[in-house]
């Protein structure tokens, strides 16, 4: 077959996917910005006549359930950088640990770590309510902050491991001669040279603890406390008329994934396939 | 993407040279083992004690409230073997087949490979806006997609009706299973076909450029050198994929296991069963089976890195 006509015909079959992949979201950002008869119109159109702020106006003044929308992202915010930031710190260490030293139960830790990333969430979530209620932390955002953070270091030790061992080991050494000590030659040396893992690996905790539905869930029962996924699905009847302020929230809670994953795309695609390729 | 548990970013490179050399900065191994022991605490009790937990409470009658949430009675494999006889169970376990096959297996791997193995020749700009808006796919919120998708299958003015003129038609309550493979190849393709970019640049150009000069079709190159060179790949991402789409939460944000339970996977299930239905032992016991088959999962996949040279 005549080669530039295959070329063609690849081409054509990348936008289709490129428009079927992006075809939901360009939906909810359209729809968020339509006024109601446009949303409501018996022939829908693509892009809203007259853009509208009504329904964000409506969601983030408190008009869905009556509490205020900055609460929910607050809560978000305030669990997802927690998470992020103690889970970061300590798989760092781990993985400091694991990629520069020898010691006992090494493999094993390696292998368990490969192996409890795979435990779903759902199968864990009865013995963690019960754990929760017996201490007291059901309801409560530190509660489910400490879940998130014992979720997010396995795949962080992982990431990071990675990271820590690219460093030569000939700089902590150099380091290590001149006189610097254990703590200095961390933070002068290894943490700055960390710093794109650290980076990457912080973003994949955040998108986690900011999309993260199934224990916010189940252990958050009071309004106030809920997170922005929580508050997406449950003030919103399943059967409603509500697309405007629906879409309008989507839009609002999708924008920080969006953002940071824009930082780190390229990373990312590196990262995320490197494991699995390079064996 | 959305998911807690994910993909894990290198090899285990169990044994390197730097590892077997005495530790460098001088820390000592007593200090080793401290930097490991917050983080292995918090794995430990979040995540290892909780899965030796089901094993328990899945031997016993617990339940969320009443009588039994105070003074829950062991009793034996009853939950087990009532789980294994229940149609419920077998049931959602056949949906989740069905599910992880659909979408999966199938779905998301030609998906994946079809775009991969497509993209590489088009222009630049073309590949990274595909890939960066079927990630895109990937990373958003479940509870925004659900939205999105609930939106897009409506029966009253939903986006599909509009476009195929079929008024009326609700597709999650006529064709549940089917949608939610359509959904879930539409939302889990990008990890595929990420995986399969990269290794189809590994495959040796020097092979493809003897295959095609001995006159071989593009199908026979793809057969013949292609697929032998990246099988390791295929099923490290066949077991990943088939995974995270076991696990996936994400159908019950959009159906609720509607209607009828019609739609109920399994992890929508054990919820079902575990909090709406306060049947914890029962749920645990489901937990357990489900958590099983994870490990193999999970541990054949680590036999396969382990396996691949380095």
């Amino acid at each position: 077959m005549n080669r530039s006509k295959r070329r063609a015909a690849v081409n054509a079959a990348g936008v289709l996917v490129f428009a079927v992949s992006v075809f939901p979201v360009f939906w909810m950002v359209s729809t968020a910005f339509k006024p109601n008869d446009e949303i409501f119109a018996s022939t829908p159109r693509p892009l809203p006549g007259h853009a509208t702020f009504q329904h964000f106006d409506f969601v983030l003044n408190g008009g869905v359930a009556g509490v205020g929308f900055f609460t929910y992202l607050r809560n978000s915010v305030v669990v997802a950088l927690a998470t992020v930031v103690v889970s970061g710190l300590l798989a760092l260490l781990a993985a400091t640990a694991v990629a520069r030293f020898r010691f006992r139960f090494r493999t094993v830790f390696l292998v368990m770590l490969l192996t409890v990333q795979m435990v779903p969430a759902e199968a864990l979530v009865i013995p963690l309510f019960l754990d929760l209620k017996r201490a007291d932390l059901l309801n409560s955002l530190p509660g489910l902050t400490v879940v998130y953070i014992g979720f997010a270091l396995p795949f962080s030790i992982w990431m990071l491991r990675g990271f820590v061992a690219a460093v030569p080991k000939e700089l902590e050494e150099a380091a290590w001669i001149d006189g610097a000590g254990p703590v200095r030659t961390f933070l002068k040396v290894l943490l700055p040279l960390v710093a794109p893992g650290l980076v990457a690996t912080s973003i994949f905790s955040f998108i986690t603890a900011w999309n993260e539905f199934i224990f916010a869930y189940t252990f958050l029962g009071d309004q106030d406390k809920y997170t922005l996924p929580i508050m997406l699905q449950y003030f919103f009847g399943r059967t409603g008329n509500d697309w405007g302020p629906i879409m309008a929230a989507s839009t609002l809670l999708t924008l920080p994934v969006i953002a940071f994953f824009l930082l780190v795309q390229r990373r990312m695609v590196a990262g995320l396939t490197a494991g699995a390729v390079k064996g | 993407m959305a998911r807690t548990t994910s993909a894990p970013v290198d090899a285990p490179a169990i044994r390197t040279p730097a590892a077997d050399a005495a530790d460098a900065s001088g820390l000592g191994r007593r200090r080793a083992l401290t930097f490991v022991a917050p983080a292995l605490l918090l794995i430990a009790v979040f995540l290892v004690l909780p899965a030796l937990w089901t094993l328990y409470l899945g031997l016993t009658n617990y339940r969320l409230t009443g009588l039994e949430a105070a003074n829950p009675e062991v009793v034996g494999t009853a939950n087990y073997s009532s789980a294994l006889k229940d149609p419920e169970f077998h049931d959602a376990l056949g949906r989740t087949l069905l599910f992880v096959f659909g979408s999966a297996v199938i779905g998301q791997n030609l998906l994946g490979f079809a775009l991969a193995w497509s993209l590489r020749s088009v222009r630049r700009w073309v590949r990274t806006a595909v890939e960066a808006v079927v990630l895109v796919a990937w990373i958003l919120p479940g509870a925004v997609v659900a939205w999105l998708w609930i939106a897009f299958l409506e029966d009253q003015g939903g986006t599909l009706n509009a476009i195929l003129h079929t008024p009326g038609s609700d597709w999650w309550f006529d064709h549940p299973m089917g949608a939610l493979i359509v959904f879930n190849i539409w939302r889990g393709t990008a990890f595929s076909m990420m995986l399969f970019a990269a290794a189809l640049s590994s495959v040796p150009p020097s092979q493809l450029e003897a295959a095609r000069l001995a006159g071989a079709s593009g199908w026979r190159q793809l057969r013949d050198v292609v697929i032998p060179s990246i099988r390791g790949h295929i099923l490290t991402n066949t077991l990943l994929i088939s995974l995270w789409t076991f696990n996936d939460f994400t159908p019950y944000l959009i159906t609720k296991g509607e209607p009828h339970g019609a739609s109920a996977v399994l992890p929508v299930y054990i919820y079902l069963t575990a909090l709406p239905g306060e049947r914890l032992g029962f749920a645990s016991a489901i937990s357990l089976i489900m958590l099983l088959i994870n490990l193999v999962l999970a541990l054949m996949y680590v036999g396969v890195l382990r396996r691949r040279p380095a």
